[in-house]
C-alpha cells in the first residue's frame, strides 16, 4: 500500500515538476512582482519597511492603478472583441464542423481536417501581415472592390480589422473540438427523433446541440481565453485606437514590471474564473451522466 | 532603433518577395576553442554579412551577431547582467543611461588608429561629452515623410495636429519622439524636464490622438508608401528609401521648428570579455573603404567622414540621408532626462495610449 502510494507519487513527479517550474513558479514570481513598486529604469524598488508596506496598503498600489477609470476603455474593447470573436467563431465554426463530421464523404474527412490545420504551418505573424496586405487602402480587397466600381473602404486599423484577424486566427480552435463532439454523437437518436415526428430544426436544437454541448463549451473556452489576451493581432491591424489589454501589458513591460504584472495577473484571474466555471459545468455534467 | 523592421514586415517580404539576406541571421555568442571571437549585439541591417566576413578573413576574429529592435531591449539585456556581449550599439540617450549605470567601459581611442576619421559634428555631444564611451556609427534625423500629391510641400510639425489630415497621420510608437514633436511645436527643447510643460505636451498628444490612424515604429515607410496614411512621423533612413523610389510623389522634411538628431554609437559593455577584439573591429569599421561599403549597402549616414569619397553620390547628395549643416543646427540630440522625468514621460505616454 505504502509502496503503491510512493509509486503513484513518482509517476506524477514529472508532471508536477514541469507544471511547477514552467507554470506555478513564474506565476508566483509575477504575483510577487505585482505587489512591489517600480524603481528607476525598469528596476524594482526595494521595500524599506515591510510592516508599513503592508499596513498602509502600498502593496496594492498597482492593482489600484490598474482599476483606474482611464483603463475602462481598453478593458471594455478587449471584452467585447473577445466575446464577439467567440460568437462569430461559433457561428462560422459549427456549420463547418458539421459538414466535415456528418455531411462530407468519409473519404474526404481527413483532407478537410488537414485543411483546417494547414494554416498552422505558417507563422501567425506572417498570416497577420498578410491580412494587412488584404485590408489596406490599396490592398487586395480594395483592388477587387475597385474592379467592380466600389471606392476604397477604410478597413485596416479599425476594430473590424482586429475582429477579422481574431476570428481568422481562432477559428480552428473552435472547429476542432466541435468536430470531435459531432463525430462521436449518437446519430441513432436523430433517427429516433425523426420517427417521433421532430422536424429538422427541432432535431438540431433538441438532439444535436445538447449532444455536442461539451464541444461547444470547449470551443468557447479555447477561443475566448486567447482572444482576451491577444496583442499581436491588435498591434498589427488595430491602429491608434485599437489597443487591447494585451497591448497595455506588453508595451513598456520592461519599464514598469510591477504594474504590468498586476494587470497580467488580473487577466489571468478573470480567465481562471472562466475556467473554474467551465470545470464546475463539466463536473456537474459528469455527475448527471453518472446518475443516468 | 531607426533600423528595426517589424518581424512581420520582414517575414511577409521574405515570403512574398524573397528578400535577400541583410545580415539578419543571429548566431549564438560563444567561443570556439583557441579562435578569437567578438560578440556583437546590434540593430538589424547595420552590419551586413560581407562586411563581417571580410573582417574575419582579415583578422581571424569570428563575429557573432545577435539582433535587437529597441533600446529598451538592449537596456534590459545589459541590466540583467547575464549577457556576454563585447559590442553594443545604443542610441544617444541610451548611451547616457548605460554610462550612468556603469554598464559600459571606456573606449581606448589610442588603440583605434582610424579614430581621426570620425565626423567632428557628432563628437562631444551631451550623452558623451568627452567621447570616452561611445563611437558614433550611423546617424540621422526624425522628421515627416509625406505624400506630396495629398498634402503638397510641408515644412512644419503643425500638419500633424491639423484637422484637415484627420485619419491620415502615422506617429512613431515612441514616447520620447512623440513628445519631442509636441515640445517642438510649443517651441521647447526635446529634452524638456519641466513637469508642467511635459504635461501640456502630453495633453497635445492626447488631443491629437483622434487624428492619428496608427502608431508604428516599424514599417512606417510602407504604411505611407501604400497609401494608408499621407503623413508619417518617422526616422529618415527608411523614409529616404521611399522618397528615392518616387520623388514626384513622396517627400521627407525635417520641420522648421527643429527635430531630433539621432546618433547610434558603438559601446563596449563593462563586462565584455573580448575588449581587444572590440577595438580592432571598431578600427576596421572606421576604415575609409569599409565605411563606404557599409553606407552604400545600408543607406544610412555614417560617422566615418573619410568614407565619403567612396560613397555613391546619390546617397551622399540625398538631403534626407545626409542633411545640410543648417538642418543639423536646428536639430537636438536626445539626452538622458533622468529617472524622475523618464517616469513622468512613461506615465504621460501610458495616458496617451489609453485615451
Amino acid at each position: 500500500m505504502k509502496n503503491g502510494a510512493l509509486r503513484t507519487w513518482l509517476q506524477l513527479l514529472p508532471t508536477w515538476l514541469v507544471l511547477g517550474i514552467f507554470f506555478l513558479a513564474p506565476m508566483a514570481i509575477m504575483l510577487g512582482i505585482s505587489f512591489r513598486e517600480k524603481g528607476p529604469a525598469g528596476t524594482i524598488k526595494p521595500i524599506d519597511d515591510m510592516k508599513q508596506y503592508i499596513t498602509k496598503g502600498t502593496f496594492l498600489n498597482n492593482y489600484r492603478e490598474s482599476l483606474d477609470p482611464s483603463y475602462a476603455g481598453v478593458y471594455w474593447r478587449s471584452l467585447w472583441l473577445a466575446v464577439a470573436t467567440t460568437a462569430l467563431c461559433l457561428l462560422i465554426g459549427y456549420p463547418v464542423a458539421y459538414y466535415i463530421a456528418i455531411v462530407a464523404n468519409p473519404m474526404r474527412k481527413n483532407l478537410l481536417l488537414a485543411m483546417v490545420a494547414i494554416p498552422f504551418w505558417t507563422s501567425f505573424l506572417i498570416r497577420m501581415g498578410a491580412w494587412k496586405l488584404i485590408l489596406e487602402t490599396q490592398g487586395v480587397l480594395n483592388t477587387m472592390l475597385g474592379a467592380v466600381g466600389i471606392a476604397p473602404l477604410d478597413m485596416l486599423y479599425t476594430p473590424g480589422a482586429v475582429l477579422t484577424g481574431l476570428v481568422y486566427g481562432e477559428l480552428p480552435f473552435m472547429i476542432l473540438p466541435l468536430y470531435a463532439s459531432l463525430e462521436k454523437m449518437d446519430r441513432t437518436l436523430l433517427e429516433a427523433a425523426a420517427d417521433l415526428g421532430a422536424g429538422a430544426t427541432s432535431r438540431f436544437f433538441r438532439v444535436t446541440v445538447p449532444q455536442t454541448m461539451s464541444g461547444i463549451i470547449a470551443g468557447i473556452v479555447l477561443v475566448l481565453i486567447p482572444a482576451a489576451g491577444q496583442f499581436v493581432v491588435s498591434d498589427i491591424l488595430g491602429g491608434a485606437k485599437g489597443a487591447l489589454v494585451g497591448n497595455i501589458i506588453q508595451e513598456g513591460f520592461q519599464r514598469n514590471k510591477p504594474l504590468k504584472s498586476a494587470i497580467a495577473f488580473e487577466l489571468t484571474a478573470v480567465v481562471g474564473l472562466m475556467l473554474a466555471v467551465y470545470g464546475l459545468y463539466l463536473h456537474r455534467r459528469r455527475r448527471k451522466e453518472a446518475a443516468l | 532603433m531607426r533600423m528595426k523592421f517589424a518581424a512581420v514586415g520582414m517575414l511577409v517580404m521574405a515570403v512574398l518577395g524573397g528578400c535577400k539576406d541583410k545580415g539578419t541571421a543571429s548566431t549564438q555568442p560563444g567561443s570556439a576553442q583557441g579562435a578569437r571571437v567578438l560578440n556583437v549585439y546590434c540593430w538589424s541591417e547595420y552590419l551586413p554579412q560581407d562586411v563581417r566576413d571580410a573582417f574575419t578573413a582579415k583578422t581571424g576574429i569570428k563575429v557573432n551577431l545577435t539582433l535587437y529592435e529597441s533600446n529598451e531591449m538592449l537596456l534590459d539585456k545589459l541590466q540583467s547582467g547575464v549577457s556576454d556581449f563585447d559590442l553594443v550599439v545604443p542610441s544617444d540617450y541610451t548611451v547616457a543611461i548605460l554610462k550612468r549605470q556603469n554598464l559600459v567601459q571606456r573606449i581606448d581611442a589610442s588603440k583605434i588608429a582610424n579614430w581621426k576619421n570620425l565626423d567632428p559634428r557628432l563628437l562631444g555631444r551631451a550623452y558623451d561629452p568627452k567621447n570616452e564611451y561611445a563611437m558614433p556609427c550611423f546617424w540621422g534625423t526624425t522628421g515627416i515623410g509625406f505624400n506630396r500629391q495629398a498634402v503638397g510641400d510641408i515644412d512644419s510639425w503643425k500638419v500633424l495636429f491639423d484637422e484637415k489630415n484627420a485619419g491620415k497621420i502615422l506617429m512613431l510608437k515612441d514616447s520620447r519622439e512623440c513628445l519631442a514633436v509636441a515640445l517642438k511645436v510649443m517651441g521647447k527643447s526635446i529634452n524638456e524636464t519641466d513637469p508642467a510643460v511635459l504635461r501640456q505636451a502630453g495633453e497635445m498628444l492626447k488631443n491629437q490622438k483622434r487624428l492619428v490612424k496608427v502608431y508604428n515604429s516599424d514599417d512606417f515607410d510602407q504604411t505611407l508608401g501604400r497609401g494608408d496614411v499621407v503623413l508619417a512621423h518617422g526616422f529618415n533612413g527608411q523614409l529616404a528609401k521611399l522618397v528615392a523610389s518616387d520623388r514626384a510623389k513622396f517627400g521627407y522634411t525635417v520641420p522648421k521648428e527643429g527635430a531630433t538628431l539621432w546618433i547610434d554609437a558603438f559601446c563596449i559593455p563593462a563586462k565584455a570579455k573580448h575588449v581587444a577584439e572590440a577595438h580592432e573591429f571598431l578600427n576596421y569599421l572606421l576604415d575609409p573603404q569599409v565605411g563606404a561599403q557599409l553606407v552604400n549597402q545600408v543607406s544610412y549616414a555614417s560617422g566615418n567622414v573619410a568614407a565619403r569619397a567612396g560613397i555613391k553620390p546619390e546617397i551622399l547628395n540625398d538631403p534626407s540621408i545626409y542633411p545640410s549643416d543648417e538642418v543639423i543646427k536646428r536639430c537636438e540630440v536626445m539626452a538622458d532626462v533622468g529617472d524622475q522625468t523618464t517616469e513622468l514621460i512613461d506615465k504621460i505616454w501610458q495616458e496617451v495610449m489609453l485615451k
